[in-house]
């Protein structure tokens, strides 16, 4: 587990949020303060496009270079866009248990939730032994914040 | 009229799943379907069709027409009472249940594993998306065509699936576009054709 959190350092964000209609920023922090160095990687994405907020430099290189991130969020990017059509489809299924709120994807080398409101997006990428519930307790930060 | 090809071909070079508008019959259709199957090429192709109809005019036209020499040819006839399967030629043909998409999933998917080690481009046709919707829920289908366009995308090949326009109610042809990364609409006229990208 990591040390949370008092000891970590604030992430210091690589570029402004421009796509999400909440505050993808605040979402990001929330992340954080539950798993400390644990954060890999954060990306605010709609269905159009993405933008990488908050990129660990360790990930980056794990994954072979900047440009071969790159490759990788453009394929993941030409899925998650779906997103906000699949969660239209789970809320009809779900009925009275209201908006869908996140996805999560757990991986054997990383967990991603990707926090959806209704046509905007926050993505991150966690350590395997981040605590999921701390990472999904920042849905409440307001994630929500459009509707 | 020589130009649809060259348009076509240059509007959708970019895009690995495109689903193609179609409203009615059209004399045009048939040369962009062409288009879309690379048929013009002079380079064999792999090529997987997906069809509610008999297998025979398909098996018929990759005899007579595409340069098959050794490419992999698939056919998957959806038919909920069963077809012929076994080999003409170089095609495969088998039949899948038009509601079992899991077993229609794993056709493609076997295509796929029989196409991995060519060197040739790989087409998909589906036809078609409006057939499938009978049978089929569309929040079953958008998570089929999610899957299977990311496969296309994935393989480096290139899909192309229709559809009626009209036979879908508003919001559910809205949650069958988005998987596509090119809308090819086909109009009565031949200068209807038009392609929009949504990204």
């Amino acid at each position: 587990m990591h040390d949370t959190p008092m000891d970590y350092t604030m992430i210091s964000f690589e570029s402004e949020p421009e796509l999400a209609s909440f505050d993808a920023k605040a979402v990001g922090r929330a992340v954080e303060a539950a798993v400390g160095d644990g954060l890999r990687v954060v990306v605010e994405y709609d269905e159009s496009e993405y933008n990488p907020l908050y990129l660990n430099d360790g990930v980056v290189d794990q994954l072979g270079g900047p440009e071969a991130f790159g490759e990788l969020a453009d394929d993941l990017h030409s899925d998650f866009r779906l997103d906000f059509t699949q969660q239209e489809l789970y809320e009809e299924v779900y009925g009275e248990f209201g908006s869908v709120r996140a996805f999560v994807v757990v991986l054997d080398g990383a967990r991603v939730v990707r926090f959806v409101a209704e046509d905007s997006g926050l993505y991150v990428s966690v350590d395997p032994e981040a605590s999921l519930d701390g990472v999904l307790d920042a849905v409440d930060v307001g994630v929500a914040g459009d509707e | 009229m020589s130009d649809v090809h060259g348009e076509l071909s240059d509007e959708l070079a970019a895009a690995s799943n495109v689903l193609v508008l179609e409203d009615g019959s059209s004399s045009v259709q048939e040369r962009v379907h062409e288009t879309l199957l690379g048929g013009l090429s002079e380079e064999p192709t792999d090529v997987l069709a997906v069809t509610f109809s008999r297998p025979e005019p398909w098996l018929d036209a990759w005899a007579d027409r595409l340069p098959t020499d050794d490419a992999n040819l698939g056919l998957v006839q959806l038919t909920e009472t069963g077809g012929w399967e076994g080999k003409r030629g170089s095609a495969h043909v088998r039949s899948v249940d038009p509601s079992d998409l899991t077993g229609l999933g794993m056709a493609v998917r076997d295509f796929f594993d029989g196409v991995s080690s060519s060197t040739r481009p790989s087409v998909v046709c589906f036809d078609s998306v409006t057939g499938l919707s009978e049978y089929n829920e569309v929040r079953t289908l958008f998570r089929f065509l999610r899957v299977i366009t990311q496969q296309v995308q994935t393989e480096g090949a290139t899909a192309h699936f229709h559809v009626d326009p009209v036979a879908h109610d508003r919001q559910s042809l809205a949650r069958l576009k988005p998987p596509f990364d090119a809308h090819l609409e086909i109009g009565p006229e031949e200068e209807h054709i038009s392609v929009s990208t949504p990204y």
